[in-house]
């Protein structure tokens, strides 16, 4: 599992794709970042300036922390996609796979190796965001057990999505058409939400069923066990998937 | 070292092989034989725990691929047929991968890079990605991967294909080097491939075998006659023609040209004729200026077995 982890990170960083991503994902969060302090410090001066500011409540971290999470899960829906597609439908195409299924390695340990490897290049790239906060921090005081629960968070999204993402490039060796269902997968599963505004009975159901709505919660910094086990859930069910459909090569042709 | 007993995969309700049985002793090279599409690639991939047999069994070294498919793929060497590589990575990073994978421990994993670099030539294109060196190297990365930790199996699927004559002796020298110490399947269809290196031989057609032996037995045994071309002069041909045919164990003379003949043995007698021949061409005063014997090749045999599979089903 070790050598599949390795070389699927070197596989990344070997190649265009995962510093493009990054590059996007960077500029993106970046731009979205000033902005979002750009309207904190005007409504911070506004509340300085009138008698009423101190019964305001202006914290960066309703202000800018929370949005920034959000926004990362945005990205991160139109960015996994361009990183997992290539998992498994590449190795696929080559022929590598082939390779690999006669090398003694289980298939759980070729799906977990792929799956860490993927998540340690979205795991660079939150680390890479910390900067955001570090800066921020020098300005005002800001509440790093929130800025935690929001990369636990984010990481969590990110495993789901991941797990996903590899599942449906294991359906397939075109890598086009994994990204494609990859995110189709990423966006409906989002906008469930709007589902459920058709019906009000069961709004809090699908409410609970949009992978975002539980990202907002934990970026406010609520840790609740039906965020952990939705996310942990998920990320299980597909890499369980992933690896039924690499075994099906035992029984189809 | 490896038993296959009555072995059959079935993919839907398509025979890819069907009952095929064979064993085969370590140190032994055997050679597949068949046309595309016949069960070759199934079988093999069935040897290295790619997928299970749908009836039947297969034990590698005494393990069965069922029970324990990787303990018997830390034990066989495959390469697959196009040679799949990562065409990102270096030649060295690819084979330090491979044995890490293939669980080399780790402070025997850079000298068993440098060893493999080594007995496969590559040491020029050592540093290099893969994508970038030709056919003919990667040929050998993909044998080096194979053989990197020293597996008692090595299973070779069209090892030779798509080189260039030069690349074709050096990766059969290769083979013959490692198969002293390790039993080798190689499939193929280029027969005098097979003819020259293996010791056994099947011959594979629609995933049922047709024929297993020595490459020089299954020359003799199916097709039992031996051709002899000759050269006579000192006499008038249809008169040599005449006193030939009533030779013992002749079956067929035919004149090719003034003074050349051809004699074709009876099924099975074509051992000792040729001494035969020549004795009696001198002891009638004739001249002998030329005498050859053919045996049938594999080529023929092959394409005999194969038409008859056809015509039968």
């Amino acid at each position: 599992m070790i050598a599949i982890f390795k070389r699927e990170i070197s596989a990344y960083f070997n190649s265009a794709l995962a510093w493009i991503m990054m590059a996007v994902f960077m500029f993106v969060l970046g731009m979205v970042f000033v902005s979002m302090l750009g309207y904190y410090s005007e409504a911070s001066m506004i509340a300085a300036s009138s008698p009423f500011g101190a019964q305001q409540q202006l914290n960066p971290t309703d202000k800018v922390i929370v949005p920034t999470f959000k926004w990362v899960g945005y990205l991160m829906m139109f960015i996994l996609p361009a990183l997992t597609m290539r998992l498994i439908a590449e190795e696929s195409r080559q022929g590598t796979l082939e390779m690999l299924f006669t090398y003694p390695v289980t298939d759980t340990e070729i799906v977990l190796g792929k799956f860490f490897g993927c998540l340690s290049v979205v795991g660079v790239m939150m680390g890479l965001t910390s900067g955001m906060f570090i800066a921020l921090n020098r300005v005002v005081s800001i509440e790093w057990k929130v800025v935690a629960a929001g990369y636990l968070g984010v990481l969590l999204l990110g495993s789901a999505f991941i797990s996903f993402g590899l599942w449906a490039s294991s359906l397939t060796s075109s890598q086009l058409i994994a990204a494609a269902v990859t995110y189709c997968g990423l966006l409906s599963s989002w906008l469930v939400v709007i589902v459920g505004k058709e019906f009000e009975s069961a709004k809090e159901i699908f409410g609970d069923l949009s992978s975002m709505s539980h990202l907002s919660e934990m970026a406010q910094g609520t840790v609740s066990t039906h965020h952990l086990v939705y996310y942990l859930a998920w990320t299980g069910l597909f890499l369980f998937l992933t690896v039924r459909t690499l075994e099906s090569r035992k029984w189809s042709a | 070292m490896i038993c296959v007993k009555n072995l059959t995969k079935t993919f839907g309700d398509k025979h890819a092989v069907k009952d095929l049985s064979f064993d085969l002793d370590s140190g032994e090279i055997l050679g597949f034989l068949g046309p595309n599409g016949a069960g070759k690639t199934t079988t093999m991939r069935i040897l290295t725990g790619f997928f299970p047999p749908t009836s039947g069994t297969a034990t590698v070294n005494g393990v069965d691929v069922c029970d324990d498919p990787l303990a018997v793929r830390s034990m066989v060497g495959y390469l697959p047929e196009h040679v799949p590589l990562y065409h990102e990575m270096t030649v060295r990073e690819f084979l330090s991968f491979a044995a890490q994978a293939k669980k080399v421990p780790a402070p025997d994993r850079v000298a068993a890079v440098k060893e493999t670099i080594e007995r496969c030539n590559l040491e020029k294109v050592a540093d290099q990605l893969i994508g970038t060196i030709s056919r003919g190297y990667k040929q050998r990365v993909g044998l080096g991967q194979a053989i990197i930790n020293k597996p008692k199996v090595l299973i070779l699927d069209e090892p030779t294909v798509g080189l260039d004559p030069t690349q074709v002796r050096d990766i059969r020298a290769l083979l013959r080097e490692i198969g002293r110490d390790a039993t080798v399947i190689l499939s193929s269809h280029i027969l005098s491939e097979v003819q020259q290196m293996c010791s056994r031989v099947i011959i594979i057609a629609d995933g049922v075998m047709q024929a297993m032996d020595t490459p020089a037995n299954l020359t003799a045994a199916l097709q039992g006659e031996t051709r002899i071309s000759l050269k006579i002069q000192g006499a008038p041909d249809s008169e040599v023609l005449e006193s030939l045919q009533k030779l013992e164990g002749v079956g067929k003379v035919e004149r090719l040209d003034k003074g050349a003949f051809r004699v074709v043995s009876l099924a099975g007698e074509g051992e000792g004729l040729a001494p035969k021949l020549a004795s009696s061409v001198v002891g009638a005063g004739w001249e002998l200026h030329d005498l050859s014997a053919q045996t049938a090749n594999l080529e023929d045999i092959f394409i005999e077995l194969v038409e008859a599979e056809k015509k039968a089903t």
